[in-house]
């Protein structure tokens, strides 16, 4: 019986897409059909091709885009404006995920005109959900791995914008952004980027420490797991794990976290491996041309 | 150091070179504000003499940097975008004109989004060097400064964002003629272009929204028309500054105080109702990001499982109940 109902559905289903599509490029019409795209998003199959591909949609939403750069600083973003925006940032979320048009979405370079939303620093609602939506977006990108898209993400310099996040961003913005940077790390230009200077090491371990310190006053498990995962990653470059024998959070290393990690097997055996990583020797080892130490001195 | 300067990527290969810039200020003196306030400060003839000085020097300290990477990134989306939407129009020069609005209007809105903080940063201290020697107490001086700054800011960045805006447009024909010299190459058969539509990607595309061969329908060409009504691209186009001068100091004054998270705590009424639909996208891109961790990171214990197929909800509630981090 479905077999009958099924593709009749999926029909229609699309042809009221593609209407909404088609309704995009009017003025007029634009904002209801941001609101139910990005409403019906999941249902609509291959709704990021016909994004791509229709005419004028992407210029359409790159406009809403920009149209809202003015109000950014002094911050004056409206509900609704951000309300608005986040509904195309959605949409571009669609064309971010799906491997048709992917590489399409990064070669056109639309990620950085998303990065002003993360430069932002008004901790009101309609800028938190502005920062929050545009991270999906980069959080979309990151999530198949794929070393081309890393590469783009870290000559944009999206790392100190993920790092601005972490430390000033909501729970959830600050769980998507450490998100993006343990996706990053796990990819091996990701971690020897990071590892490369001692500076962006200790910048990338500095926010993690302070988050980790904010958790035992506000645990979150999600985030933690996250957070733990970064520096599980980062022990694998030996400089790193050298540095991380002197900077990692002392809360790690105790019982500060246990009843946090109590439903979390999978996390607790990270942190497990991490401080037999770190933990090996508690005394600094030092070597000549060796750690981080090292290069900060010169 | 800020974090931002330890992850500078190395600059990419420009398009052009930046010594072709062309001084980008004429007469700024003619349309710098000078706030009546330095009057009563006796600061008046002091800051009348230095402040076109200081803009000029603080304009050049970081115009090249930002019109460079704005161009760049501008060009690119047009290309890709352009080429794309008028993969099927045989009149070239709707081509460029659709080209030239896009990325005029881009490169215009990055630069000037992007130049407002570190232009507000280059104005203050090209003041404070030019009147250091100047006897007045230092708070007060301070004072004037950043009066001053906030003043002369949208004129800085309007500015730069005409240097960007120029920049561009003489940059994106070239990279549209070499795409096109090669696409008039397959004129013959029709005015498909077989790199852009052989991948079969089109055969998906419903009639309506496909490009059609010829010419576009009105509401198509209008698309792009719109990147001319863009908030700052009508600011900078009328007689600017007079303009944005008169109105200036108020967002300017806000901006002091209200930048840094003054606004925290603060409720918008009606904010959590009118946003019913963002706040469930949103709170859908945590958990996707969080669900694609748990699938592909982990072996997924069923609790975790569980916790993820809580978290829209639990967020949601969250959402309100926190009104949250804003401390």
């Amino acid at each position: 019986p479905t077999a009958a109902g099924g593709p009749a559905n999926k029909d229609r289903k699309m042809a009221s897409a593609e209407h909404l599509v088609l309704d995009l490029s009017n003025p007029d019409l634009r904002e209801n059909a941001l609101l139910e795209l990005s409403k019906k998003r999941e249902l609509f199959q291959d709704l990021a091709p016909l994004l791509w591909n229709s005419f004028g949609t992407i210029a359409a939403l790159l406009q809403e885009i920009v149209s809202i750069y003015p109000v950014l600083s002094p911050p004056n973003l409206t509900p609704a404006q951000s309300n608005r925006v986040c509904n195309a940032l959605a949409l571009l979320q669609c064309v971010a995920s799906h491997p048709d048009t992917r590489m399409l979405f990064l070669n056109a370079h639309i990620p950085l005109y998303l990065y002003p939303f993360l430069n932002t620093t008004s901790k009101s609602r309609p800028f938190e959900y502005l920062r929050l939506t545009s991270l999906g977006v980069i959080g979309a990108l990151v999530k198949v791995d794929d070393t081309e898209v890393i590469s783009f993400l870290l000559s944009t310099e999206i790392i100190p914008l993920c790092l601005r996040t972490m430390e000033m961003g909501s729970e959830l913005s600050k769980t998507v952004a450490t998100f993006i940077v343990q996706k990053i790390l796990l990819d091996d230009v990701g971690l020897d980027y990071i590892c490369t200077t001692a500076e962006r090491f200790f910048a990338v371990g500095r926010v993690l420490g302070n988050m980790v310190a904010a958790l035992a006053e506000q645990p979150s498990s999600r985030l933690l797991k996250h957070i733990i995962r970064c520096y599980l990653r980062l022990s694998d470059n030996p400089r790193a794990c050298d540095a991380l024998r002197s900077c990692l959070p002392d809360m790690l290393r105790d019982a500060t976290f246990s009843s946090c990690l109590r439903e979390d097997p999978t996390t607790r055996r990270w942190l497990q491996q991490l401080l037999h990583m770190v933990g090996a020797s508690r005394v600094p080892t030092i070597q000549a041309g060796g750690g981080f130490d090292h290069m900060l001195v010169n | 150091p800020s974090a931002q300067g330890l992850f500078q990527a190395t600059p990419s290969q420009s398009p052009f070179s930046v010594s072709q810039l062309s001084t980008p200020i004429p007469n700024i003196g003619t349309h710098v504000i000078i706030n009546q306030k330095l009057s009563t400060l006796g600061l008046h003839l002091h800051f009348q003499r230095v402040v076109p000085i200081a803009m000029d020097r603080a304009i050049n300290e970081i115009v090249s940097g930002i019109v460079q990477r704005s161009v760049s990134i501008a060009t690119q989306t047009t290309k890709e975008l352009v080429l794309k939407d008028y993969a099927m129009e045989s009149d070239e020069t709707r081509i460029y004109n659709a080209a030239h609005l896009m990325v005029a209007s881009l490169a215009g809105s990055l630069a000037h989004v992007t130049c407002k903080e570190p232009l507000r940063g280059s104005i203050s201290s090209q003041l404070r060097s030019t009147l250091q020697g100047l006897n007045v107490a230092s708070d007060l001086l301070e004072q004037a400064v950043q009066l001053v700054t906030n003043d002369n800011l949208d004129l800085g960045c309007a500015v730069i964002e005409q240097a960007a805006t120029d920049k561009a447009i003489q940059t994106i024909d070239g990279e549209i003629a070499q795409q096109l010299t090669l696409r008039r190459k397959h004129r013959d058969s029709s005015f498909f272009d077989p790199n852009m539509y052989g991948q079969g990607s089109m055969g998906i595309l419903p009639e309506a929204l496909r490009p059609k061969p010829g010419h576009l329908s009105l509401s198509q060409q209008r698309v792009y028309e719109d990147f001319v009504r863009l908030p700052w691209q009508n600011q900078s186009s009328q007689s600017t500054h007079a303009v944005s001068g008169g109105s200036s100091s108020v967002p300017g004054e806000s901006g002091l105080t209200g930048t840094f998270g003054s606004t925290a705590g603060q409720v918008i009424p009606g904010y959590s109702s009118s946003l019913g639909i963002g706040n469930s996208g949103l709170v859908d891109v945590g958990s996707e990001a969080i669900e694609s961790t748990s699938t592909t990171l982990l072996s997924a214990s069923p609790i975790q499982v569980g916790a993820v197929a809580n978290l829209a909800q639990q967020s949601t509630e969250n959402d309100t109940l926190n009104a949250a981090f804003s401390s």
